[in-house]
């Protein structure tokens, strides 16, 4: 009798143990990987294999949810296509003022000597997941080794920053978000009166501080915030990349530092394309 | 149901459900909640099988989504690995055909999975991160009762 209930204790307290060990053991196995630039092969044969699962499903998904929202949302639509036309024409005169505006600075550049760098390779991405836990930003692209991506490359999307490669397999890539709380960006208010510079750290929820600001910082709830080309993780992030919007500006009464709150300018969850700069 | 057919049963209900929750998570996060479609199919799972099964089926869910969430591989297998194995030591004590039951077990997995995790990889702002996982629980535990059908099906109670 006795015997009997020692061995069913047993039954259940031994798997939990193993399965615990073996956790620890790949938890440990995999960051060392990533740290090498690589991944171990559990996370490799795991992606390779659900990835295309996870992609056909999500475009099956997509399908259906288009599909039926023309159904019912058509009037809605319908508005919204207007609203989006009158939108384009506003843009694209916006965009023949800004062109003429880069020719300009061009211009100016080269007479001052100024030294340029070359234009990034954009390699285009499908999104093929976005990270299941709240502690984390992050998402799963369909790129990897085989196309030329690596730990650090920096992902934009048309609205702008998504954040940096985290960890990459030959066919898919881990993105660390730049709201993330372990990241942080070297960031520059856009507004040309202010241009102040400082270092946005990931709070989650699509949300950054600018931080540790001199208390007459120049920075205004709604000021575009972009890349400074100054450092953050690694120092990976180029200049002039759209962060976000600043949303909240506070003060520190016992240091009387200045720091902003701001809202990341992509959606991570809708995004299902991005590009990864080469 | 024989060993094999139920690992192969279980494992097969995890990964589908994880599939799941990478096509639909996104889409069905509601006041910035995102339920966890894996636990919510643990859960219930757990339930079904016992302690000693569950623990391999919450280290399978912890690692698949560990692989797909790379920073915390590690933390994910080993706090899914304790979930599971809690919710499975309930198995003998209550009568898990019940919805109410299959609800709370959807709960009280996904508050375990969510402390063990605190316990491996503290996060900076633990109000937040509390606020999050109880809006979470609440939501996993409402996902937990379909499945529960699912695993009802696959592991019939034995007469």
């Amino acid at each position: 009798m006795l015997e009997d209930e020692s061995r069913s204790i047993w039954r259940r307290i031994v798997p939990v143990v193993i399965c615990v060990v073996l956790g620890t053991g790949l938890g440990i196995w995999h960051k060392a990987a990533v740290a090498r630039g690589a991944n171990d092969p559990v996370t490799n044969a795991l992606r390779t294999v659900l990835s295309p699962v996870v992609t056909t499903s999500n475009a099956v998904a997509g399908w259906f949810g288009r599909t039926s929202g023309v159904l019912f949302r058509s009037r809605a639509l319908n508005r919204e296509n207007a609203r989006l036309r009158r939108q384009v024409a506003q843009l694209t005169e916006e965009v023949q003022g800004l062109r003429e505006a880069g020719i300009r600075a061009e211009r100016l550049e080269s007479a001052l000597g100024f030294i340029r760098s070359g234009p990034s390779v954009k390699l285009p991405a499908q999104v093929i997941a976005v990270g299941p836990s709240q502690s984390f930003e992050t998402l799963v692209i369909g790129r990897g080794t085989r196309d030329g991506v690596r730990r650090g490359s920096v992902v934009v999307a048309p609205a702008g920053l998504v954040g940096h490669v985290y960890d990459v397999t030959p066919t898919t890539a881990t993105v660390m978000l730049a709201s993330d709380p372990r990241g942080s960006v070297g960031a520059m208010v856009q507004r040309a009166e202010s241009r102040v510079v400082g270092i946005c750290r990931g709070l989650g929820g699509r949300t950054l501080r600018l931080g540790y600001l001199h208390r007459e910082s120049d920075v205004r709830v709604g000021d575009v915030l972009i890349t400074s080309g100054l450092g953050g993780s690694g120092g990976i992030f180029k200049k002039g990349l759209v962060i976000g919007n600043v949303t909240s500006v506070t003060e520190d009464p016992a240091t009387s530092a200045r720091s902003a709150i701001a809202r990341l300018a992509v959606e991570p969850d809708r995004l299902e394309e991005v590009a990864v700069l080469r | 149901m024989s060993a094999a057919s139920a690992c192969v049963g279980g494992s097969a209900l995890v990964l589908a459900a994880f599939v799941l929750d990478m096509v639909f998570g996104s889409r069905i996060t509601a006041w910035g909640i995102r339920p966890d479609i894996t636990l919510a199919a643990l859960a219930p799972l757990a339930m079904a099988v016992g302690a000693g099964r569950a623990a391999p089926f919450g280290l399978l869910a912890g690692v698949v989504q560990g692989a797909f969430l790379s920073p915390a591989l590690g933390s994910m297998a080993v706090s899914r690995t304790i979930s599971a194995w809690a919710v499975g030591l309930l198995e003998a004590r209550f009568y898990h055909e019940h919805v109410v039951v299959t609800a709370a077990a959807g709960f009280l997995a996904a508050v375990l999975a969510d402390a063990s995790f605190y316990a491996f990889a503290p996060q900076e702002r633990p109000g937040l991160y509390v606020a999050r996982a109880l809006g979470r629980a609440v939501y996993t535990m409402l996902l937990a009762m379909p499945f529960a059908v699912v695993v009802r099906r696959l592991f019939p109670r034995r007469p």
